[in-house]
């Protein structure tokens, strides 16, 4: 099971996080047994030492900057045909 | 018509309202009702006045006498002195040889002492834990080339926490008069057994909800049509609600400690507007944040929960929305999901707000190539404390940290 958190904080929201909470309905359903989304006060890459570009988006582990819905979804892609 | 007036005094808060219905095919009602508060002794003072007969004429006599009622009482005027002016200054009916209206004040002081002065109105009723408590009263005896109708009654008691004071024009007590239920009228008796049902039933009904019943009862025995002009006024002496809203992090860092601390402390609604601030809070106090995915249509980001807090919101996004609610007049709407909209029931409901205002900026909210122009946190909460004491009447507090 993968969780994919969407950074709900305001920077990220208004940087196009809020198109993401979309991506429910854009997922094929072979991931509905895999993955599971969630959202996420501020993640705290809007500032400081790990800045990194809105809005973003954690899948597992791994943070997707600047993240868009296919760019979350070809990383679900690249790490589910692993 | 409705009014609804609050202040603070001491150990509890006084929530009047008022309700209001001209008789039947009139055009404005004889009665006038007024509240005031004198801030700088924390005093309030409520007066009812019933002008003689009804439509403009009787308007204009309830409100030159509620009008000078309040203000000689607001200025300590001896309570003699302050009915002859009054009696002296109103016309007098040729036919009937009485010229005024009645008046009924109260004046409650910030210690907690009630003074009641009644003159001609249905008596006022007090009550205190299911109970209607006697007030005992004093005649006043004023100059006699004053011909009075009825005497003028001055009574005191000291409130306590969960009274409730009850008054109202005669279109109230003789409501129904003429019918078979009623042939003389509802009367003070019923009403007052009404009101003590009604309370016992509904310990926390608000003011407003009370004359709202009072009202309704009348036209009904009136077969919904006013026979006479009818006001309804509720006293509530009730414990203060309390809203502790908690936006933006600490100037200094040593002090996330004190401001979690101060928030899980706080007696009374828990309200974090920031997600950094949620993040501190949880952090310190080693609870987990939930954020809620179920509501994302509110071109807001969501709302989160986490134990012990009553609500979490975004930050000032959030307090934008609200505050423009705000100033368009908001009514609360306990159904929506919206979070500035819940964000705003809680300001309503509640009577005293301290607002901990975080000072830190957030940098990267200043980025001038943001798609939206992110105004300051602590502009924002200025403007919505400045909204809320001025048009919604609450007892704001702002802590900067
Ligand atoms: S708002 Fe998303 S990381 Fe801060």
């Amino acid at each position: 099971m993968t969780e994919i958190t969407i950074c709900s904080g305001t920077l990220c929201y208004i940087m196009g996080g809020a198109d993401i909470f979309e991506i429910e309905t854009k997922l094929s359903e072979m991931y509905n047994d895999k993955i599971r989304i969630k959202a996420s006060t501020c993640l705290g890459f809007c500032e400081g030492e790990n800045k990194q570009n809105p809005p973003c988006v954690m899948v597992g582990n791994e943070l997707i900057p600047d993240a868009t819905i296919e760019k979350i979804i070809n990383h679900l892609k690249r790490l589910y045909t692993r | 018509m409705l009014k609804k007036m609050e202040n603070n005094t001491g150990n509890f808060y006084i929530d009047v309202a008022s309700i209001q219905k001209e008789k039947h095919a009139n055009e404005i009602c004889g009665d006038v009702f007024l509240t005031k508060k004198v801030s700088a002794e924390d005093r309030t003072i409520i007066v009812l006045s019933d002008g003689l007969g009804s439509g403009i004429k009787a308007n204009i006599l309830a409100s030159v006498t509620a009008s000078m009622a309040v203000n000689f009482t607001s200025m300590n005027a001896p309570l003699a002195h302050t009915a002859e002016i009054i009696l002296s200054t109103l016309p007098v009916d040729r036919e009937r040889k009485v010229g005024y209206s009645s008046f009924t004040i109260i004046d409650i002081e910030a210690g907690g002492t009630i003074h009641f002065v009644e003159y001609g109105n249905p008596e006022i009723l007090y009550f205190r834990e299911n109970e209607t408590l006697e007030l005992k009263k004093t005649p006043v005896t004023i100059k006699n080339r004053f011909r009075l109708k009825q005497p003028l009654f001055y009574s005191n008691c000291t409130g306590r926490r969960n009274d409730r004071i009850v008054v109202c024009s005669d279109g109230i007590s003789q409501s129904g008069i003429g019918s078979r239920a009623y042939p003389f009228g509802w009367g003070i008796k019923n009403v007052n057994a009404y009101i003590r049902d009604e309370i016992s039933r509904h310990p926390g009904i608000s003011s407003f909800d009370l004359c709202r019943k009072l009202l309704a009862n009348a036209i009904a025995n009136d077969t919904f049509k006013a026979k006479d002009d009818i006001t309804a006024g509720v006293v509530y002496l009730r414990e203060a609600r309390r809203l502790m809203v908690c936006s933006g992090p600490p100037y200094d860092e040593n002090k996330d400690t004190m401001l979690a601390r101060d928030l899980d402390r706080f007696a009374g609604t828990k309200i974090i507007c920031g997600g950094t601030t949620a993040n501190i809070i949880a952090r310190e106090m080693h609870r987990e944040i939930c954020t809620n995915l179920s509501h994302t249509s509110f071109q807001l980001p969501p709302v989160s929960s986490m134990d012990n807090i009553d609500l979490i919101t975004e930050g000032i996004l959030t307090l934008g929305k609200a505050h423009r609610l705000l100033e368009e007049g908001f009514k609360p709407d306990l159904v929506s999901k919206d979070p500035a909209v819940m964000l705003c029931n809680h300001f309503l409901l509640h009577d005293e707000i301290v607002f901990v205002v975080g000072t830190k900026v957030n940098e990267a909210h200043q980025d001038p190539s943001l798609p939206v122009e992110l105004e300051i946190r602590r502009n924002v909460i200025k403007k919505i404390a400045r909204e809320l004491e001025d048009n919604y009447l609450k007892t704001i507090n702002i802590n900067y940290i």
